[in-house]
């Protein structure tokens, strides 16, 4: 029972469990790696366990949630001048539109972001997001439907430009 | 599905579709089973190695070139010894003065 639902979260969830931990921290690559590092030992050591009562992959995404809220809590909130690189490359048009997409839903409040992230990109219903964030179903359909309006109005408004 | 879902459905899968490009990270490659404490384990092997190497290669101690054999025999003696082996006979003895009584 145990290396059944571990040996399932490694190679059924591995990959949207990533992209869920890039979403969380804000869409970079490095907090990611790091968060999922994290997690893995969680489950290694034992610290996570999963006791079935939920869906393998809502208690997971769960998990990896306040994984990178604890992980984001940790870092400095201030970065040294010295310490910043600059970058300056040309960029493809599939990065512009990649900028684009994360431009578009990082203007959506955090919860609503959240809530529409785990519905039409992980393909999750509204009550087990109501576990992955730990808020209620009201509160998620409250989110889901707020988010939804404002999204669409956001893509009229870029499309139309 | 009304329209409003389905602009938001492609929205989501045009971001799925450019996410495609990310790579995942590989799944950590040890057990998977609970991690064991294996430091008690790990001194005992080395202590029973040890233990192992001195018996196989213990220090030889090294090897006289000669040897010395000790017999021992008992000694036979066949005849009592006197206790006094010289002595002056009782009639060969002469008085230091004798020669006072002779000679004036």
């Amino acid at each position: 029972m145990n290396n059944n639902w571990q040996e399932y979260i490694y190679t059924q969830l591995n990959r949207g469990s990533y992209l869920w931990a890039r979403q969380c921290c804000s869409y970079n690559d490095e907090h990611a790696k790091e968060v999922m590092q994290m997690v893995y030992l969680k489950l290694l050591e034992g610290k996570a366990t999963y006791n079935g009562k939920a869906n393998l992959k809502t208690w997971f995404f769960s998990v990896i949630r306040f994984t990178a809220i604890d992980f984001l809590k940790q870092l400095p909130t201030h970065i040294s001048i010295e310490d910043v690189e600059l970058n300056v490359t040309e960029s493809s048009e599939s990065e512009v539109y990649s900028d684009n997409y994360l431009e578009i839903l990082t203007q959506l409040p955090d919860r609503q972001h959240q809530v529409l992230l785990l519905v039409f990109y992980h393909n999750l219903k509204l009550h087990e997001v109501a576990e992955v964030l730990n808020i209620g179903i009201g509160s998620v359909r409250t989110h889901y439907d707020r988010g939804k309006k404002k999204l669409k109005a956001l893509l009229t408004k870029e499309m139309a430009l | 599905m009304n329209s409003e879902d389905r602009i938001i459905e492609d929205f989501f899968q045009s971001m799925k579709d450019q996410d495609k490009k990310i790579s995942t990270p590989p799944v950590p490659t040890h057990s998977h089973n609970k991690k064991q404490n294996w430091f008690p384990y790990s001194v005992a092997a080395s202590l029973l190695f040890l233990g192992v190497a001195y018996v196989i290669f213990e220090p030889q101690k090294p090897v006289a070139d000669y040897t010395i054999n000790i017999t021992l025999e008992p000694r036979r003696v066949n005849a009592t010894q006197s206790l006094v082996d010289a002595g002056i006979s009782i009639e060969e003895w002469e008085s230091p003065t004798q020669s006072l009584i002779e000679d004036f």
